[in-house]
This record gives C-alpha cells, structure tokens and sequence, in this order.
C-alpha cells in the first residue's frame, strides 16, 4: 500500500481512489465524533466529511 | 499506511507527516463540532412549542393532518417509481407517519415527537433510519 504522504499529494492531484482510501482510513475517526448525546447524527457526519476533502485538498502538511 | 486507529512512532517522514494531518484534522472537527452544537441549541431554543401550538396540535389540525396522511397511503398506489413504492408500502405504519410528517408537512422534529407522543431522539432516529435504509436500496 502506497505511503500517506503519496497518498496526500496524489488526493491533491484529484485522484479519487488516493481520497477514497483517505477517507476510508479517517472513517472511525469521523463516525466516533458524529454522536451526539449518544446518538448518531448524520448531517454532522456529512459535514466531517466535507471538513476532511477540504482540509486534504488546500492544506500543506509536508 | 498505518490505519488511524492505530499509533505510530513518527520515526519515518511519512509518520510525521501522517501525525500533523490527524492532529489538525482532529482539532478541525471538534472545532466545527463545538460550532454545530451551539447552532442547534439556538435552533431549538427558537423551535420549542408555544401554548397556540399545543392547542393547535391538540385540537382540529392535527386531526386534519392524520387524515391528509390516510389519503397519501391512498395515493402511493399512483407512484410510477416501482422501487419507491416498494419502499414505502413496506415502512411501518409509525414510520410511514414519521417520513410524511416531515417530508411532506416540513415540521421540526419536535413537533412530530409531539404528534407521535415519542421522544424527539427516538423520531430522529426512526426518521435517519428511514433514509439510510432507503439510500441503501437505492445503490443495491
């Protein structure tokens, strides 16, 4: 499996499997912050998710 | 590529590079998290039910929407999307009322959870599970 930091610049260049396996990585992550009061709530999942292709898209990390 | 569930030592440039895109991601969703909540709590606290509205609720309108929902079982025979129509034909009939509630008559959820005497988590929940499942389908 390809490195983050390959995976990161090929999501950058607009490859959608490098993201899709981004996201896939980060999808715990995401859903364990979705709950609120103990339940799932999925427009706040919806918006991690806008939240996360932003931040691996314009942000430089390296 | 170490799945995030699992730490790693930062030894490699990889790893550190990994390390900050998860700490600012983490601290990004929290943020926006914290943001959402207290957009919510403003929407409830303009969305709690008046005393018109209980007497309204309690009274004739709400009759009069229970009724209108009879007629829409009644119309779902003339719904030409065959994989619709299967859907909602196999919804129960206290999740058929939930979906029309705030589908068709676009009430909060706290007014449906008085409607259908629930909790408004429980309508929420019901109302999300509809969807999903329905979306599920969909993608086959």
């Amino acid at each position: 499996m390809a490195g983050f930091n390959m995976l990161l610049l090929k999501t950058k260049q607009g490859d959608t499997e490098a993201m899709e396996i981004l996201l896939n990585s980060y999808k715990p992550l995401m859903l364990a912050l979705s709950y609120i009061n103990g339940v799932f709530n999925e427009d706040l999942y919806q918006e991690f998710q806008i939240i996360f292709v932003q931040i691996a898209i314009n942000k430089n990390f390296s | 590529m170490k799945n995030t569930i699992y730490r790693n030592d930062g030894n490699s440039d990889d790893y550190i590079i990994q390390n900050k895109f998860t700490a600012y991601l983490t601290s990004a969703l929290m943020g926006h998290k914290s943001r959402y909540l207290e957009k919510q709590a403003t929407i409830d606290k303009h969305e709690f039910l008046t005393a018109e509205d209980e007497t309204y609720f309690m009274g004739n309108g709400f009759e009069s929407e229970i009724e209108q929902i009879h007629t829409f079982t009644d119309a779902m025979f003339m719904i030409e999307n065959n994989n619709l129509r299967q859907f909602l034909t196999g919804l129960k009939e206290r999740q058929f009322k939930i979906l029309i509630l705030r589908v068709i008559f676009e009430l909060p959820f706290s007014q449906i959870a008085f409607i259908m005497n629930e909790k408004e988590s429980k309508v929420k929940n019901c109302y999300y599970y509809i969807i999903n499942r329905h979306e599920k389908e969909e993608r086959g």
